[in-house]
């Protein structure tokens, strides 16, 4: 199998709270020759304080990041925090101004020569590629049986979406995630809110609106019959996670994993080493729902 | 009474200098708010903003609940059929907001500069530390139980924050003195 490195932007969230994320994503990424170097010395995205009340630092922010990449010889940098993605996606639109680059190349205090041509994508869009997703099955030692998942890419994944890129997921209804699920054997289902909001924005500083939509989220995947919902978005995890947390004694508990923790299992890593242990809603059977490819 | 607008208000123009948003363009379809992920809580969705814009209704949109409720979600930008930049916009009311609104203060302000001081500070936010700074500011503790699970399932970051190199902290400072200049494309 070919090697080959990508540029990776973890984000905060999977030195933190999301770590079974970045340590699941290192893995499938490994398992089929996909090295991830992180830009040195990296700083926040700016999402969601930065862009919401102080522009001129969301774009040094940005423009910093996006300039790393650059200048680490790589044209393109994938994120697996939704957030992030999207953030540094409108980053890298807006760097496509002459007049921004001067501004952004001003407050970095570097010439951002270049930094327009560096592609910021999703991991989800990465492990997509083609010859990725028919790696991934082929390395694959477990499949999937009887394991019904709803897919939430949340609202970032897919946004903001490029008229301009043809192979873009649909924000609508995405399906680069049901596509690498299913292809090991998830019994992927169709729901309504794929690519609706969490509210994670707010989780810390509104929590009435959080709950508003990560209660209909929820609603919504249990009523869909899912044993699991899949995530790709570290703050929608969170999210999810801590509002199933809260209403514990209440509600019907549903576990919500990480993709890669999944296509993890399938590969062949065992459950604590893609970090299941560690969710918060975490007594699934997962053995038995694997079977031998 | 009759409003008769002629030419673009003194609002439009400058929301539109600073976003890069044509707002002549909006059709008032509606299609934004239908999708907004923080109707249930603004007192204008994303719709009437625009219109209260082309109004020239300064004081009441920099005071509204809703330019903070909004999520930042992107869902009324992705469907807008006129193609409104409707998120940057949101972006750039709440800045000038932050500057002229005479709400000083709510949980998101409170929340988004304690994070803006720990990301010039650290480059990078840090969860444990930014919960403490908020719990220091009123905002409750997460559930003990919450926390207790988190650090049992060794979940939180408990390594010391990151330390930007010389290049960030001078950045920063440029940003500091230099101000804000908008919202671009």
């Amino acid at each position: 199998m070919a090697s080959k490195t990508v540029s990776y932007f973890p984000g905060c969230s999977l030195h933190g709270l999301a770590k079974p994320f970045d340590t699941s994503t290192r893995l499938v990424c490994g398992k089929v020759g996909i090295n991830l170097q992180e830009p040195n010395d990296w700083n926040c995205c700016g999402a969601t304080s930065a862009h919401s009340i102080d522009h001129s630092l969301n774009l040094t922010l940005g423009a910093r990041n996006l300039h790393l990449v650059g200048k680490s010889g790589f044209n393109t940098v994938t994120a697996p925090c939704a957030a992030c993605y999207s953030n540094l996606k409108r980053s890298s639109l807006e760097l496509q101004d002459p007049q921004k680059r001067q501004l952004a190349s001003q407050l970095v205090g570097e010439s951002l020569a270049g930094v327009q041509a560096v592609s910021v994508i999703h991991i989800l869009e990465l492990l997509s590629d083609l010859s990725i997703s028919k790696s991934i099955k082929q390395s694959s030692k477990y499949r999937f049986t009887d394991l019904k998942v709803v897919c939430y890419y949340g609202c970032l994944t897919v946004r903001p979406n490029s008229e301009s890129d043809p192979e873009s997921d649909s924000s609508e209804n995405p399906q680069s995630m049901d596509n690498l699920l299913g292809a090991l054997g998830a019994d992927v289902r169709d729901w309504s809110h794929k690519s609706e909001c969490c509210g994670g924005s707010h989780s810390l500083c509104g929590p009435d609106l959080a709950n508003l939509r990560t209660d209909e989220v929820l609603r919504q995947a249990i009523a869909s019959g899912a044993d699991v919902i899949a995530v790709a978005c570290p703050l929608c995890h969170s999210n999810l996670e801590f509002r199933l947390h809260a209403l514990q004694a209440k509600g019907k508990q549903i576990p919500v994993v990480f993709f890669t923790q999944l296509i993890g299992l399938a590969l062949g890593y065992t459950v604590k080493e893609v970090g299941l242990h560690k969710m918060l809603v975490n007594s699934f059977p997962w053995r038995e729902k694997l079977t031998l490819a | 009474m009759t409003m008769v607008i002629t030419g673009n208000s003194t609002l439009q123009t400058e929301v539109e200098d600073l976003c890069d948003v044509n707002m002549d363009a909006c059709i008032q379809c509606g299609t934004c708010t239908g999708g907004c992920s923080g109707i249930e809580l603004m007192e204008y969705g994303p719709r009437q903003i625009i219109q209260l814009i082309k109004l020239n209704q300064r004081k009441i949109l920099l005071d509204s609940r809703a330019i903070w409720m909004c999520v930042s979600c992107h869902i009324c930008e992705d469907r807008c059929p006129a193609k409104i930049k409707t998120t940057s916009l949101m972006d750039t009311l709440r800045e000038m907001a932050c500057v002229e609104s005479t709400t000083k203060s709510n949980e998101q302000i409170q929340f988004h500069k304690l994070y803006i001081k720990q990301v010039k500070a650290f480059g990078r936010s840090h969860e444990s530390m930014l919960t403490m700074a908020l719990t220091l500011k009123g905002t409750p503790l997460p559930p003990l139980k919450l926390m207790k699970d988190l650090i049992t399932r060794m979940r939180v970051d408990i390594k010391p924050p990151h330390r930007p190199d010389k290049s960030y902290r001078l950045a920063i400072k440029r940003v500091e003195k230099g101000g804000s200049k908008g919202h671009g494309k």
